[in-house]
C-alpha cells in the first residue's frame, strides 16, 4: 500500500491532499506510474505548489484541518493563526448553550423576584460573551498544534 | 434420457454487448465477469476510508483516489467516470466511533460542489451539527450508467 500522498494549494488559498486508492494503484507497474495516473485522474487545472509527499509528512489534523498552509511545493504546515481563529469559533457552540441554560435560570430567578440572583446570573452570562476575546492572551501563548486543539477553556460558572 | 430443453438452439448463447447488458432485455446471452458491471443494478463504485488524522482508503471498487479538502470535505475520484453527472447516485453511512452520542446523518447531506463524472465531492455534517466535521469510518457507494 502506497505511503505517497499528492499536496496542493487551492485557488482559495486552501490545502487539498490526494489519497491514492491501493486498488487503482496495483493496476500499475510502478509507484510512480500509478501517482502519475492519478494525478492525470485527480488533480485540478488550477492546483500550485503541487508535492508528492509521505503520509508522515502530513500535518497534525485534529480540528484544525482548515488551518494547513503550503508555503511553496512543501509539506503543509498548521497556520496558528488561523489555528486559533479555528479554536475560538469552536468553543462558541458551547458557549451558546451555556447561555441559553443561563437564561432559563434568568427567567425563573425573575419569576421568583430573586435579584441577588439575577445579578449572579448577568455577570456569568457576560464572562461567558466575552469569553472569545479573553481566552485569546491564553491561546497566543501556545506554540504547538497538539496543545491548542486540546485547550480547553475555564467555563465562567455563576458564584 | 437427458433433458435437452423444450426447444434446442442450433447456435450457443452469445455474449451481450454493454447496451445489451443495460438494456436487460435479451434473455438468450450470457454475463461475462467483465460484463457484470454494466448491468443497472450493480455498484459502479464504492469506498470506505478513515476520515480522521491522516486520512486512508480502506477499501474501493473503481476508484483512483480520495481528495482530503478540508475538515469533513472529501472528494471520491472514479477510475472509469459515469456517463454523465446526472446519470448516478450516491449513498452511504459515516461512523464516529463506539462511545459517542452523537446522531450520524445515514447518508451524505450537504454538497459542496455540483457531481461531476468523473468525481463527487460532499461535506459531513451530523444531524444537529453546525458545520462540516470529520468521521473516523464513511462509506459511500455509487450506482449509476457509465
Amino acid at each position: 500500500m502506497t505511503k505517497k500522498r499528492i499536496c496542493y494549494t487551492d485557488s482559495d488559498g486552501t490545502v487539498s491532499v490526494i489519497v491514492p486508492a491501493p486498488a487503482f494503484m496495483a493496476k500499475f507497474g510502478s509507484e510512480a506510474d500509478g501517482l502519475a495516473a492519478v494525478r492525470a485522474k485527480s488533480l485540478p487545472a488550477e492546483a500550485t505548489n503541487v508535492v508528492e509527499l509521505d503520509d508522515s509528512d502530513i500535518p497534525f489534523r485534529g480540528g484544525l484541518r482548515n488551518a494547513w498552509r503550503q508555503s511553496g511545493a512543501a509539506a503543509p504546515t498548521v497556520d496558528m493563526t488561523v489555528a486559533r481563529a479555528i479554536k475560538t469559533d469552536s468553543i462558541r457552540p458551547e458557549r451558546n448553550a451555556r447561555l441559553a441554560a443561563l437564561d432559563i435560570e434568568y427567567q425563573r430567578a425573575d419569576e421568583a423576584s430573586d435579584n441577588d440572583e439575577k445579578g449572579k446570573i448577568k455577570t456569568t452570562k457576560q464572562e461567558l460573551r466575552d469569553l472569545p476575546a479573553s481566552i485569546q492572551s491564553t491561546l497566543n501563548g501556545i506554540s504547538s498544534p497538539e496543545d491548542l486543539d486540546a485547550y480547553e477553556p475555564t467555563w465562567p460558572t455563576k458564584s | 434420457m437427458p433433458y435437452l430443453g423444450s426447444s434446442p438452439s442450433t447456435t450457443p448463447p452469445a455474449q451481450p454487448s454493454q447496451g445489451a447488458l443495460e438494456a436487460e432485455t435479451d434473455e438468450d446471452s450470457y454475463v461475462t465477469p467483465d460484463l457484470i458491471r454494466f448491468s443497472p443494478g450493480v455498484a459502479k463504485a464504492w469506498i470506505n476510508f478513515t476520515g480522521t488524522g491522516t486520512p486512508s482508503v480502506n477499501a474501493s471498487y473503481n476508484v483512483s483516489s480520495l481528495t482530503d479538502n478540508a475538515t469533513g470535505d472529501f472528494t471520491v475520484n472514479f477510475d472509469d467516470d459515469f456517463s454523465g453527472a446526472n446519470n448516478y447516485t450516491a449513498s452511504g453511512f459515516a461512523y464516529n466511533g463506539a462511545g459517542t452520542s452523537e446522531v450520524m446523518a445515514p447518508t451524505v447531506t450537504t454538497s459542496e460542489a455540483a457531481p461531476a463524472a468523473g468525481a463527487f465531492r460532499f461535506a459531513c455534517v451530523f444531524v444537529g451539527g453546525e458545520s462540516n466535521s470529520d468521521r473516523e469510518k464513511i462509506a459511500l457507494a455509487f450506482h449509476g450508467d457509465q
